[in-house]
This record gives C-alpha cells, structure tokens and sequence, in this order.
C-alpha cells in the first residue's frame, strides 16, 4: 500500500492521478477565472432591472457632487408630475433623512438609504428595499444616489439610466475631470441655470466637454428655481421606458 | 473611495473560488484594469492588502495589468485608441456616437493558488 495516500499500489513510486492532501509540496497551479470584480453587484442589479421592467416601471438613477441641486430638482419633478405619473423615490445619503423628510407630502412614498459607511449605492442596499419602496402601480423610480461624482458611476444599480446632474457653479470643466460618470451617463441635466447672470458660464464650452466624453449625450438645462426648463425634463421622465 | 468596497467585494469572490478549486490559499492574482472602469489602481492597490488580511488572500501579491482603451466610430467604423485620456470622439466624424469595445472592464483575470 502507498504509505503517502493509502491507495492500493504498493509503492509510493506510482503516478498520481489523484490528489494527496496531507502532502504540501509549497506547489502552486494558476487558475484563469476571467469574471469581472463586480459580478455579484452586477448579478443582482440585473435582477432588480428584471423586477422593473415586469412592472413597466423605468428608472432613473441620478448622480451629482454634492450640492449639484438633486433634492431640490426632485422637489420640483415630484410637485411637477403628480397627477400625471405615479412615482416613488429612493434616496441614499451617508447620514440623516434630511433629504427624505425633505421630499415628503409631495404625492410619491420617498424611502431613505443611509449608507452610513459607503460613499455609493449598491445593487444590493435596492435589492433589499425594492418591493417596499416601489408600491404597485408606479410608473418612475427616482434614485438620489449619495452626492459623489466618482464612486456611484461603478455601481450599477438595475436603473433604465444614469443621469448626471452638473451646476453651473461648478464649471464647464467637471465632465473631463469626471470623465467616468459623464461617459456612463446618457443625460445630463444642467441645474442653476438662473444663476447664469453671476457667473462666467460659457455654456457651449460646458456642452463640448460633455461630448468630448460622451459623443451622443443629451443635455437638458433648467432652474428649479425659476422652474426654467423643467417642462422638458417632465416630459423626458414620462417618456421614459424601461 | 468605493475602492474598498470593491476590494471587499474581490475577496469574496476569489474566497468562492478556493473553496470551489478546493484550495487553501492565494499567492497572487492578476486583475485587468480598464481606464473607464472607475478605478483608481493606486486607491486599489492601498485597499487590497486592508481587506485581505484574516482571510486566504493575505499577503498575495496584486499584479494589475491596464487594459488601453479601444473605441469604434458608429459612424464611419474607424478603430480609435484614445491616448488622451477621455477624448472619446471620433477625430473625423467628432458628434457620432463611440461604442465602447474595450477599457470599461474590471476583470479578476488569473489566480495563483495552493
């Protein structure tokens, strides 16, 4: 019998088919894996897309750097489409409800999301609230992602769309300084455009840069405000389709 | 930072891996890293090691391997290889639309085990 595996040969000088698990020759074998760092995340954004669309609910995922104005413009856009579409919101904060106290009484059931650790949304944090946040019958899903720029651009969350949010204070030059997000995002919005009149915005500067990333994007401008353009973006919102 | 969440995320997903090729540790391991991936190699690389500690991939060496970013003009076909980082216009036809074939990928390519 080999005396290193216990199998029927009657030496150890055989070949080996099989393994030996005691012996540990500190060899090691290369696997090719090949599968992408976010499958998991990548998995289970594609069963919250699934979800949706069952229910012909599109949704749109907004990403902006702090302070870009996108609890404001949902303040608006839920004031805007009540009566015409049924909404519901998700919004994910670091920390406080702030936002979502902020969006309440304005006909659409808002739940907040504090990551408390993370600096983005993920599949997972949707997956778990889905069927809370989203009652039978809405017909948009809005998603506030944390104010970041960088990270949430590499979360998929299962939305119809990333829709990027730039204010006019921040300058024509973020969409190349954040060129990850600005090329994943097909929309971009332009908020704080009744600021315009105080600043040197060069709007034209703005839209080259955005297309430098994104060669087909579309770009909306509006005020919350003022309530500028905000029509257009209405209307994109109800023509939405998963 | 989402760096660490990703790193967390890899982890967990080579710690599969193992238990499925029924290894017990990792030497190395080789990701590819595509420019509009959303990932900062150094951030990665400083968060690596943090989530692997405890866990069978502590000290394995991270070989990250950058993928160039190759784009194809939807309007008249032409292959472009941006070098100036996010220029994604076609240098002819400047507003068509770029398809992405290669460089948005994050990929755990190969694994040296034992």
């Amino acid at each position: 019998m080999c005396e290193t595996c216990g199998c029927s040969a009657d030496a150890h000088a055989h070949p080996h088919p099989h393994p030996h698990p005691e012996e540990d020759d500190g060899r090691t074998r290369t696997l090719a894996v090949a599968q992408r760092v976010l499958a998991e995340n990548d998995r289970l954004a594609a069963a919250n897309r699934r979800w949706l669309a069952e229910r012909s609910i599109p949704a749109v995922n907004l990403i902006s750097a702090p302070g870009a104005g996108k609890t404001r413009l949902l303040e608006r856009t839920l004031e805007g489409l009540r009566g015409r579409l049924p909404c519901a919101v998700i919004v994910g904060d670091v920390q406080t409800d702030t936002d979502a106290r902020r969006l309440q009484g304005r006909g659409a059931p808002v739940w907040q999301i504090e990551t408390l650790d993370a600096c983005h949304l993920d599949a997972q944090r949707i997956a778990r609230i889905l069927p809370r946040a989203v009652p039978e019958g809405t017909r948009l899903l809005l998603v506030e992602n944390v104010g970041n720029l960088v990270c949430p651009a590499a979360f998929d969350l299962g939305e119809t769309l990333k829709v990027a949010l730039l204010s006019v204070t921040e300058g024509e030059d973020k969409p190349l300084k954040y060129p990850t997000l600005f090329h994943r995002a097909p929309v971009v919005v332009i908020t704080k455009t009744d600021l315009i009149p105080h600043l040197s915005w060069n709007a034209e500067l703005c839209r080259d840069n955005i297309l430098r990333v994104r060669p087909d994007a579309r770009i909306l401008s509006l005020s919350a405000q003022t309530g500028a353009g905000l029509e257009s973006w209405l209307q994109f919102l109800t023509g939405l389709r998963p | 930072m989402h760096e660490m969440s990703l790193a967390a995320a890899l982890v967990e997903q080579v710690s599969a891996v193992l238990v499925r090729e029924g290894a017990r540790e990792v030497v190395s391991l080789t990701l590819a890293l595509g420019p509009l991936c959303g990932v900062e190699r150094e951030a990665f690389s400083f968060c690596f090691p943090l989530a692997a500690a405890g866990t069978p991939l502590a000290g394995a060496t991270l070989h990250i391997r950058e993928l160039p970013l190759t784009v194809r003009c939807t309007a008249c076909g032409s292959m472009v290889h941006p070098q100036d980082g996010w220029d994604l216009a076609c240098p002819t036809c400047a507003t068509a639309p770029v398809e992405i074939l290669q460089g948005r990928d994050f990929i755990l390519e190969t694994l040296e085990v034992r």
